[in-house]
């Protein structure tokens, strides 16, 4: 699905004393099949561009274009239903969302509202729970009766089961341990792969964000601070500790060594392996050359 | 929109009204809402107008803002004015709608309910205009104490009120954040017909509720971590404090009182 | 008695007869003025920890010693007046309807006088940096703000112990960088013992010792250092080291010595330099 932004701004409570602004004058466009993290502060506005892509809120100004549908303040889509049933969102903490009595039940919670018909339904929980790799015998128990992760698993199984063809997630990780983390962004980005999906992942990891993302947006005070390739973008570290936000580790520390014995090797998603013989080489050629 | 209603909304300020130990604004709201049906002459309802419009005005909080927020109440009292016209067969006849007629007495008694009714409203929503929850909790507290000695549980109960009031905006913020979860996945909130529109509020309504035991488990972890043991032996760090300007308003309160009683026929 | 403060003998924990155990079999030590990490997997019970060092559970077996008393129900109130502790949610340990309020809960429940509450309740909010916000409501702040808060609350009892349980899990990064700075701080400026729970791999390189945590046993009592040296180790129980660790044993597989497993990007570039200037 391809997404464009055009000068969308969104004003909370518009025309009231306690007016805010969220985001101004956004542009910037996703094309279909991308993987596009968004980073900014809490507050930078991320949530509200998140609002506008399945029209749970429509721009102050400006106009938005996803796939097929449009979206402005006099624009309403006739059919948000349909926008919705292509829009999967995973939000924060998901699993705060499960309500049914049993696994399966919550996860064809979606497809039913969308109108699936039930052995479609039967199918779409099955495949929904491969992908999240959630054990089959877990299916006919409460959802409430399941470990935190596997809670998540099963929110983001509900999302999947209604085949999006985009995929907006924010801040998935949250709360989950190291290995959770990396075994759930593995698993986020396989799925990008196989099902040609659109993946927004709305994020304050700088390290996912380099290793998942093709295009980065960053955001400050609900403007557009920078926007690029991943190493473009943190390339750029002054202009991002300009804003308080830093770089991924590895660049960070590229950039220290640099300081401290002036070779210079620009991060191009090296290995630890391959970064660490550069580097060496670096400083064995630093002392040839003395 | 809610924001309409003034009712038991808060706004901040620092006019005298707003410095009144709370417990001063509630006993004089309790012997007004009281006093108030002794009026009977046009001098006493003219004393207590004077009264409450001039505390009214005294909050320095915007008129307009108080109008406009008793709008939904203007309904009420015109609604009653127009069930006196009809019903009260007292006096003349004054004139006709029609052929109904209108009695003098129905107006005059029309009138005198309704403008009761309006300054009941209006000196209740100066409480809480004037005064936060929290110390509308301390003074119902305070105010209670004496019921402690027949075992009644004041303490759980104001503690009760102020981790409500401390909670509700945690709980709201809660609510619009389920409720745009479940809409994402197809959950029609807001057409339909009512059976599909009450279906609806399912699986918004669950994970509140979850989500509101957990963090009241949560919360009462986190109180007793913090050496909460009951109301026994306890400081307080809010206090309540009658100053001069608290006997003055409740002297003015008086002689307003005692106005009215003079005035009555 | 030892001269620990925090002392776990054969300690095991379960929810209920019939539910698994959570810790099983559990022993250590936490002697004075260290700054102790437990780590663990989700569900490895390195929370259960620290819920039953200040009373809020009761272990099955065995015995916990805080501050020289063993915790049951009639030393549950004393052990919590030297322990001290941050949960990990910030809206569901936020008692008071202001932030004066909030900090002044744990002070009211002791029976503290109000002008010294008064006294505190300043000095701790003005560790923590949030002295201007003394009169702010709970949902104008922000998930670290409450988080500082919460802090400020327990210091106000001064406790010889405090615990932080994954208190910086749910905050973004600069939430979680205030917080650290904050505990940075607050370690300096008062005799105080800290157990943190997390499994934020940066913030363990600051503590003098790790407790690793799996499948409710302690699967290791360490240092930082030591610990970051067991890679392979640490990912089969669902762990892992920092860049920095990893880094550094790709530089000893090289041939660059690195005489110990640095810490931080400094620690590293030093080894580096030294191998520079001998060169």
């Amino acid at each position: 699905m391809d997404i464009s932004f055009k000068n969308v701004s969104y004003v909370y409570q518009y025309n009231t004393p306690f007016e805010h602004r969220a985001i101004e004058d956004l542009s910037f466009s996703v094309k279909s099949g991308s993987f596009v993290a968004i980073i900014g502060h809490t507050g930078s506005g991320k949530s509200t561009i998140i609002q506008h892509l399945n029209g749970l809120i429509r721009p102050t100004s400006g106009s938005i274009s996803i796939g097929n549908f449009n979206l402005s303040a006099s624009d309403k889509p006739k059919n948000l239903k349909e926008l919705r049933s292509k829009v999967g969102i995973v939000f924060q903490y998901p699993e705060h969302q499960l309500f049914e009595e049993t696994v399966a039940k919550d996860i064809g919670f979606g497809p039913k509202n969308f109108g699936i018909g039930d052995n479609e339904i039967m199918e779409r929980i099955q495949q929904a729970c491969t992908a999240v790799q959630l054990p089959n015998d877990l299916l006919e128990r409460s959802p409430f009766d399941l470990s935190g992760g596997q809670m998540r698993r099963v929110a983001i199984a509900g999302v999947l089961a209604v085949n999006p063809e985009l995929l907006v997630l924010d801040e998935p990780t949250a709360g989950l341990d190291p290995r959770g983390q990396q075994d759930m962004m593995d698993m986020f980005y396989q799925l990008h792969k196989q099902k040609k999906l659109t993946t927004i992942l709305v994020t304050h990891s700088m390290e996912d964000a380099l290793k998942y993302a093709d295009h980065v947006i960053i955001l400050n005070k609900g403007k557009k601070y920078m926007e690029g390739t991943p190493t473009e973008v943190f390339a750029n570290k002054d202009a991002l500790s300009k804003v308080q936000l830093d770089v991924p580790e590895v660049i960070q520390f590229l950039h220290e060594f640099k300081e401290r014995f002036e070779g210079e090797i620009t991060y191009s998603n090296q290995s630890i392996k391959q970064l660490a013989s550069e580097l060496t080489n670096q400083l064995k050629g630093l002392t040839n050359n003395e | 929109m809610n924001n309409m209603l003034i009712i038991g909304q808060y706004v901040p300020g620092s006019s005298f009204i707003h410095r009144l130990d709370p417990r001063t604004k509630i006993t004089i709201i309790f012997f007004f809402v009281f006093f108030i049906f002794f009026a009977n002459s046009l001098l006493s309802y003219g004393i207590l107008t004077l009264f409450s419009v001039g505390s009214a005005l005294a909050t320095r909080i915007k008129v307009s803002y108080i109008i406009k927020g008793l709008t939904p109440v203007w309904f009420l009292i015109l609604f009653t004015f127009l069930l006196h016209l009809l019903v009260t067969k007292d006096g003349e006849v004054l004139f006709r709608v029609f052929t109904y007629p209108i009695y003098t007495g129905a107006i005059i008694q029309g009138t005198a309910i309704s403008l009761r009714f309006f300054l009941l409203i209006l000196v209740t929503s100066l409480l809480t205009l004037t005064t936060s929850p929290i110390e509308i909790t301390d003074a119902i507290e305070n105010l209670l104490h004496p019921l402690k000695k027949i075992k009644f549980p004041v303490h759980e109960l104001a503690l009760m009120m102020s981790i409500s009031l401390r909670f509700i905006p945690t709980l709201l913020q809660e609510t619009e954040k389920i409720s745009k979860a479940q809409a994402s996945r197809g959950v029609d909130f807001k057409t339909g017909p009512i059976k599909e529109r009450i279906q609806a509020v399912v699986p918004l309504l669950v994970p509140l509720f979850i989500s509101a035991f957990k963090r009241a488990e949560e919360l009462a972890m986190a109180m007793e971590a913090r050496g909460y043991q009951g109301g026994e032996g306890r400081t307080k760090l809010r206090e309540l404090k009658v100053g001069p300007l608290d006997w003055v308003a409740l002297l003015c309160f008086i002689l307003i009182i005692v106005a009215l009683f003079v005035t009555r026929k | 008695m030892s001269n620990s403060f925090v002392e776990f003998r054969n300690v095991s924990f379960r929810y209920g007869d019939d539910q698994p155990w959570v810790l099983k079999n559990v022993s250590f030590q936490i002697q004075s003025d260290k700054w102790v990490a437990i780590i663990g997997h989700n569900g490895s019970g390195k929370s259960t920890i620290a819920k039953l060092m200040n009373g809020l559970l009761f272990p099955q077996e065995g015995e916990i010693i805080v501050n020289g008393l063993i915790i049951n129900e009639e030393t549950i109130w004393d052990v919590r007046k030297s322990v001290g502790m941050v949960f990990q949610n910030p809206d569901n340990q936020f008692v008071g309807t202001t932030v004066k309020d909030d900090v002044a809960f744990g002070l009211e429940n002791r029976g503290i006088p109000r002008e010294i509450m008064i006294r505190r309740i300043d000095e701790s909010l003005k560790a923590v940096g949030m002295s201007e916000y003394i009169n702010h409501e709970p949902h104008r702040l922000s998930g670290g703000q409450k988080q500082r808060v919460a802090i400020a609350s327990v210091l106000a009892i001064s406790p010889n112990l405090i615990i932080l349980d994954e208190a910086t899990a749910m905050l973004d990064p600069k939430g979680r960088f205030d917080i650290l700075q904050v505990i940075n701080s607050v370690r300096n400026q008062e005799r105080l013992m800290l157990v943190t729970i997390t499994h934020d791999l940066n913030e363990i390189g600051y503590a003098d010792k790790v407790i690793v945590m799996n499948n409710g046993s302690v699967w290791a009592e360490t240092t930082p250092r030591a610990l970051f040296a067991k890679e392979k180790d640490l990912k089969q129980i669902g762990l892992d080291i920092p860049f920095v660790a990893k880094l550094a044993k790709e530089f000893i597989e090289l041939g660059i010595p690195i005489n110990k497993t640095p810490l931080n990007h400094d620690e590293l570039l030093e080894e580096l330099w030294i191998y520079h200037s001998k060169m």
